[in-house]
């Protein structure tokens, strides 16, 4: 296990190197002087030309760019990322604001889906070809089909506009900033997050649970006659949910993918809606590193999840795959 | 003679069968048929109204529905029902288009990785890995940040962020298929490896390809949409459902005229609705394994 972890970890180092290359090409594509967002908007307005040009000498910007990659990556790991060139704010202190609504709002929207979409699909194999099992199969059909944003205003309109049940936007309270104070903001887009999830789930869960239950050890369990129960939850489903995890990993990025959708439409202050902005107000520094904590929240995350799937398969566990 | 036409009728046959298999799937003939109709609404369009769907008209602002504006007017005073017919062409184009090429250059490169293997089969193993770490409407936002907003843009954006899936599946299908007799025949016949990969091996994985791009196209749709309804798609002028609900904006409008953002979502989702019966008829079609 131990090994498999630490195998696991390893190949990620490159993963994550390359796509901090990646995010700085992006950053030299960016039209406009690098110097403007490495240097806070009011020093720079007292600076003359002349200290300017020693200051870009002094950090760097004439060097080649691989010098310069190494300098950014250094500093990307001292928490030094830069400035908005919109508001002159630094970037850290604005991901450090947003990254944690976002993962607030993905995590909680995962962990319906998650939940949802195990049960049903497990519901659903359980009475194949029942009108329950139709029933299941249709909603799931009908709910990868509506586009998240729609059913996202059609929950607003309904239940934030006309009911006023709960705010139809947001985050929180203004002086209320306590978790359970923002549970009414976080009920519609963690429901709509997870229910657009949890169609594709249910899906892969009812096909690996029939698979796994026309397996022969699953009639072995049978014969041997442990209950109904057992043999379907501790034989069939844990076996079943394996390859389940696997499109969970997968689809982890479309899940964040919708979340800056979800994010807009709930007018919630996320790295999604902050991306969005950014991008209409042609901060691309922001949008640069934003993405890349998107990219490395997907790594770490997919990582969590293979790690939970090598707890379940012991073939994992005890290092023989 | 005798053996090709044996082997004519065998064919034949298979494909009877799986047209028979098709027909008798009842959601897959409702997506079929829920697909036509809404293709033939936006090529048609100009017979099923009489109005522009750009021209805008102060004087006739926020109508409700009647039998002049089927579906009302929207804050600029454009019909919002010659809006979606028109918009369909588009939307419909743009999800058809974008899944096309991205199946094309997936089947490319999931070819080439597949029959050669070694480090060019690696290296789009990570290439896509890599892809796939950033969430499709991120990088889609970004070049479309950087690319500008236009309707060739957003496809070929489409195409670049999209081929992962297709190559994948093509590449596992090639490397299942390179083993088979009928590939050491040509090898043995002195025929060229990319003959061989396009012309004999491509062929084979088309089933699940085709199904593939039936479900990229329903996920094109679905991007277009959120995308401009984000104002990041489409260039607002041009009429797709995306943009007829972008059209409607505030919190005024989605309480008190639920025509204008109710109908495209509605088309919308009826519309990648019946494209998801149709591929997942064709999937049990072409897919012996389910």
């Amino acid at each position: 296990m131990l090994k498999y972890f630490f195998r696991r970890l390893l190949s990620f180092i490159p993963k994550i190197l390359i796509i901090t290359i990646l995010i700085f090409i992006g950053l030299e594509f960016v039209p406009g002087d690098p110097i403007s967002y490495l240097i806070p908007p009011e020093q720079m307005a007292f600076m003359t030309e002349e200290t300017i040009a020693n200051m870009r000498e002094n950090l760097g910007l004439n060097d080649p760019a691989y010098i310069r990659y190494f300098k950014w990556l250094g500093n990307i790991l001292k928490g030094d990322m830069g400035y908005s060139l919109i508001n002159g704010v630094k970037i850290s202190d604005i991901i450090w604001t947003r990254l944690p609504a976002t993962i607030e709002l993905t995590a909680l929207g995962f962990a319906v889906a998650t939940i949802l979409g195990l049960l049903f699909g497990f519901i659903s194999a359980l009475k194949r070809n029942t009108p329950i099992d139709y029933s299941l199969t249709a909603l799931g059909m009908v709910g990868v089909s509506i586009p998240e944003f729609f059913f996202g205003l059609s929950a607003i309109v309904v239940f934030g506009l006309t009911f006023r049940w709960l705010p139809p936007g947001g985050r929180m309270t203004p002086g209320q900033p306590g978790f359970f104070q923002r549970i009414p903001y976080l009920v519609m887009p963690v429901l709509v997050i997870g229910i657009s999830y949890t169609a594709t789930l249910m899906r892969y869960t009812r096909g690996s649970m029939l698979d796994t239950m026309n397996k022969d050890y699953v009639k072995a369990a049978r014969s041997k006659g442990l209950s109904e129960t057992r043999v379907n939850l501790v034989h069939s489903f844990r076996n079943a949910i394996i390859p389940v995890m696997i499109i969970i990993v997968n689809r982890i990025p479309i899940l964040i993918a919708g979340t800056v959708v979800i994010e807009s439409v709930f007018n919630y202050p996320g790295m999604g809606k902050l991306i969005l902005e950014s991008i209409s107000g042609s901060d691309m520094p922001v949008v640069m590193i934003a993405t890349f904590f998107i990219a490395l929240a997907v790594l770490i995350a997919s990582f969590l999840v293979d790690l939970l799937s090598a707890l379940l398969d012991p073939r994992i566990r005890f290092g023989k795959m | 003679m005798a053996q090709t036409k044996s082997g004519k009728i065998y064919k034949s046959s298979l494909a009877k069968r799986n047209m028979l298999k098709f027909a008798s799937n009842k959601l897959a003939l409702v997506g079929l048929f829920i697909i036509l109709f809404f293709t033939l609404c936006a090529i048609f369009a100009p017979l099923f109204t009489s109005y522009d769907p750009s021209y805008v008209d102060p004087k006739v602002r926020l109508l409700p529905m009647s039998s002049e504006h089927l579906l009302g007017t929207d804050n600029a005073g454009r019909d919002t029902f010659t809006r979606l017919l028109y918009g369909g062409r588009i939307s419909i184009a743009v999800g058809l288009s974008a899944a096309l090429g991205a199946a094309l250059i997936g089947c490319t490169l999931g070819s080439i990785a597949g029959y050669y293997g070694g480090r060019f089969d690696s290296f789009i193993i990570y290439v896509g890995e890599i892809f796939t770490t950033f969430p499709q409407i991120m990088l889609v936002l970004i070049l479309v940040g950087l690319s500008g907003r236009s309707l060739a843009n957003l496809i070929l954006i489409f195409c670049f962020t999209g081929w992962m899936g297709t190559a994948r599946l093509v590449r596992s299908r090639v490397l299942s298929l390179k083993t088979e007799p009928f590939v050491e025949s040509c090898v043995a016949n002195g025929i060229s490896g990319f003959s061989i990969m396009f012309k004999h091996i491509l062929p084979n994985t088309l089933g699940p390809v085709i199904v593939s791009i039936t479900m990229q196209t329903a996920g094109f749709v679905l991007a277009e949409a959120a995308l401009s309804f984000l104002g990041m798609g489409v260039p607002t002028a041009i009429p797709t459902w995306g943009n007829v609900i972008n059209a409607a904006s505030s919190f005024h409008i989605f309480q008190n005229y639920p025509n204008l953002w109710m109908a495209p979502g509605i088309v919308i989702s009826l519309f990648v609705l019946g494209v998801n019966f149709f591929g997942d008829g064709l999937r049990d079609v072409f897919d012996a394994t389910e």
